[in-house]
């Protein structure tokens, strides 16, 4: 099924062809093939975590995985299902580091048209497909399409990197707090966010869910209560207060303005995962999630491989 | 102040007044100045501007409130400024979203003022802003010492100036008994002294469009529009009855307004131009006439001014104050045929920058004031009781 059904002109076919025969000579390197009816899908997740130059890319026969660090610790997910792309096709599962701003820029390159009411992107009728060769030395391919216009885009692609382990806990939760999407944005909307850091309280009596901001002059905090309609699950076994930076706090704000759903669970050593929930146009939702280190609590973290099943052949 | 929280609740119909009056005064000056008034069962909010050429005053009854402090206010005197800066996001806070509940509580202990936001979804939101205790601050005017009284509607007022575009510094009023002109004159002095006047832009009303009509004397008077628009952003909101009190150049504005029915009045006091001088030249001419104005003024008064508007803890210059209130209406009447011949002269004044330094020098004892286009009559005293207050405090300190 091809993508560019749209037009019908004999240039474009012959285009089309062209790619194809391309496709079929190569195509025992050929590594993976997406297809998106929709680049704005693509784009408005990685442009949640767009907060570093670079993105390691991993396509997994699970879907695809982009893993987005800040030395700083923080690191950001992205995680969109095989259903999700109209079409996937996996030879090998391939691993790869690519500047992140320039995929963003060549996904958006047929431009964003802005609501003018809510200043949110529209969605566009821009296809993508994604090639990737094996070899290292190919680049990346960008095939975007808009009403019977192509572009190729050619982006380079760099050298892996190992990403850090957070060694998140997942059965040692200390606290996990699920929000509507929309209703924790209007709560977190008038927090001071030029204040150094947030501090963080979950505890069994009320207020349940505290955010302070501590600026010059004053403070702004928010309270959120168990039986608020926003909270969907509340769960704390022990009281936690913790320090985050800021601007951790402005990266869940981004997200929030396309997810449904937000989860946020603190283990024991006090490492916060915030995990999206994003539906776009089909039924499977994608999954953003950030993990933040406490401040003031900064642990070396080991520098390990990252523990999943991805194995990259290098020939 | 006392060791307890001070809590004011305010009910969600009055909630949009409170932040939306607010916000103008935050617009206004660089810190909000808040004061219990025990005799009248108020709170109070006032600013002046940095160039302390504005006074703005806005008063909420005690009915205003859901919830007033439970303890007599004669105890608990909130006298304090807070930033207007944290004020107007706490504000901008309240206006966002639909509150159930809103609550201003002073801790005393901690010197902070926090806004307590109860928003939906039983969300709530904490802004608190410290606060730093200080003395009263007052303009000096009297509304009936004004020969001049015009009444109207806010909106009314608002359209007749809406298409004066902000970026004008100055609006000019020129009042007779048959016509109210709102106008702008664009003067330009050219190397020669000579003044030409480029585009006049004008609005002429007859006494009919106002509420109330009281014109007693001839006046010709300019104030910034600046913040005269500031002021009409609260026409949006409330469609009043907005009082104005003026009469010759020099003496400040007074606009007025009284919200019975939601329970608060404010008082906005504007300084006007003591001259007309060149658009384009910002130094003042001094005619005779303003000579006089000032020189009749008690030195004192203008030291003790002075010395008000840096915050210190001055002496109490209260006696002599009234006094010069007093002699204002009769200064006034002298400079009367002065004024009316500038009027018809105003092409031909001509700005001689010498007169201008020796008449500062000799008669204002400041002369950072004159630095300003506009001359800035406000005068700002200190509470009659500051003294009295001082001594209090001290006894109970001890």
């Amino acid at each position: 099924m091809s993508l560019f059904d749209t037009h019908q002109e004999d240039t474009d076919d012959e285009e089309e062809n062209n790619v194809n025969e391309q496709e079929q000579t190569d195509s025992a390197d050929v590594a993976f093939v997406a297809k998106l009816k929709s680049s704005r899908t693509l784009a408005s997740i990685l442009k949640t975590i767009d907060f570093a130059d670079d993105a390691i890319f991993c396509a997994l026969t699970t879907g695809v995985k982009i893993i987005v660090e800040d030395k700083q610790c923080v690191q950001g997910n992205a995680f969109i299902d095989t259903r999700v792309f109209d079409s996937y096709e996996l030879v090998r599962q391939v691993r790869f580091r690519f500047h992140l701003e320039t995929v963003l820029n060549c996904l958006n390159i047929f431009g964003v048209p802005l609501d003018p009411v809510t200043h949110e992107p529209l969605p566009t009728n821009v296809a993508v497909q994604i090639h990737y060769r094996e070899n290292q030395t190919h680049p990346l391919q960008l095939y975007l399409e808009e009403d019977g216009v192509i572009t190729e885009c050619l982006i380079k692609v760099l050298d892996d990197t190992d990403t850090i382990d957070f060694d998140f806990q997942t059965e040692n939760i200390v606290s996990k707090v699920v929000f509507k999407a929309s209703g924790f944005k209007e709560a977190l909307s008038e927090i001071d966010l030029k204040a150094d850091c947030i501090e963080l309280f979950i505890t069994q009596d009320v207020p349940h869910f505290r955010l302070i901001a501590n600026g010059c002059g004053g403070s702004t905090s928010v309270d959120i209560t168990q039986d608020s309609p926003v909270m969907d699950t509340f769960l704390c076994t022990e009281p936690v207060h913790n320090r985050y930076k800021t601007q951790f706090f402005q990266y869940i704000l981004r997200a929030l303005s396309i997810a449904s759903k937000l989860s946020l669970r603190i283990d024991a050593a006090g490492i916060l995962c915030a995990q999206f929930l994003i539906y776009t146009e089909k039924d499977k939702p994608s999954l953003v999630e950030y993990f933040f280190g406490p401040d003031e609590e900064v642990h070396e973290h080991e520098q390990n491989t990252q523990p999943s099943d991805i194995v990259l052949v290098e020939d | 102040m006392t060791e307890k929280k001070v809590v004011f609740v305010i009910p969600p119909e009055h909630i949009r007044h409170f932040g939306k009056v607010l916000q103008v005064l935050t617009k206004l000056g660089e810190e909000i100045y808040i004061e219990s008034i025990a005799k009248t069962n108020g709170l109070s909010f006032r600013t002046a501007n940095q160039a302390r050429s504005s006074y703005s005053c806005i008063t909420f009854n005690r009915d205003f409130f859901q919830q007033w402090p439970q303890d007599d206010l004669q105890k608990e005197k909130i006298k304090c400024r807070i930033s207007a800066k944290r004020c107007m996001s706490a504000l901008h806070a309240a206006l966002s979203s639909k509150l159930t509940r809103l609550e201003l509580i002073f801790d005393d202990l901690a010197s902070d003022l926090s806004f307590i936001l109860h928003c939906r979804y039983n969300i709530i939101k904490v802004h608190s802003c410290f606060y730093i205790d200080c003395e009263k601050l007052q303009a000096r005017f009297d509304k009936l010492s004004y020969k001049n009284c015009v009444s109207v509607m806010s909106k009314t007022l608002q359209e007749l100036t809406a298409h004066f575009p902000a970026k004008w510094d100055e609006i000019t009023i020129c009042v007779t008994k048959d016509q109210f002109i709102i106008k702008k004159c664009d003067e330009i002095v050219r190397d020669d002294d000579s003044v030409a006047v480029g585009m006049n832009f004008q609005v002429v009303c007859e006494p009919r469009e106002f509420l109330s009509y009281d014109i007693q004397y001839q006046s010709d008077i300019t104030f910034c529009l600046r913040e005269f628009k500031f002021l009409l952003g609260l026409a949006d909101l409330l469609n009043l009855p907005m009082t104005m009190y003026f009469d010759s150049r020099g003496r400040p504005i007074v606009f007025y307004f009284d919200a019975e029915e939601l329970h608060f009045d404010g008082t906005f006091v504007f300084a006007t131009i003591a001259n007309r001088e060149g658009e384009t030249d910002p130094s003042i001419s001094m005619t005779q006439s303003s000579l006089n104005d000032i020189s009749t003024m008690e030195e004192d008064d203008l030291v003790s001014y002075r010395q008000c508007t840096m915050i210190t803890n001055g002496t109490n210059q209260g006696g002599k104050k009234r006094s010069a209130l007093s002699s204002s209406p009769t200064l006034q009447t002298n400079t009367n045929p002065m004024d009316r011949q500038s009027n018809f002269d105003e092409h031909n004044i001509s700005i001689n920058p010498k007169q201008k330094i020796v008449a500062t020098t000799t008669e204002l004892v400041d002369t950072t004031y004159t630095v300003f286009s506009q001359q800035s009559m406000v005068g700002l005293q200190q509470s009659e009781d500051f003294m009295a207050d001082m001594t209090d405090d001290e006894d109970e300190e001890n």
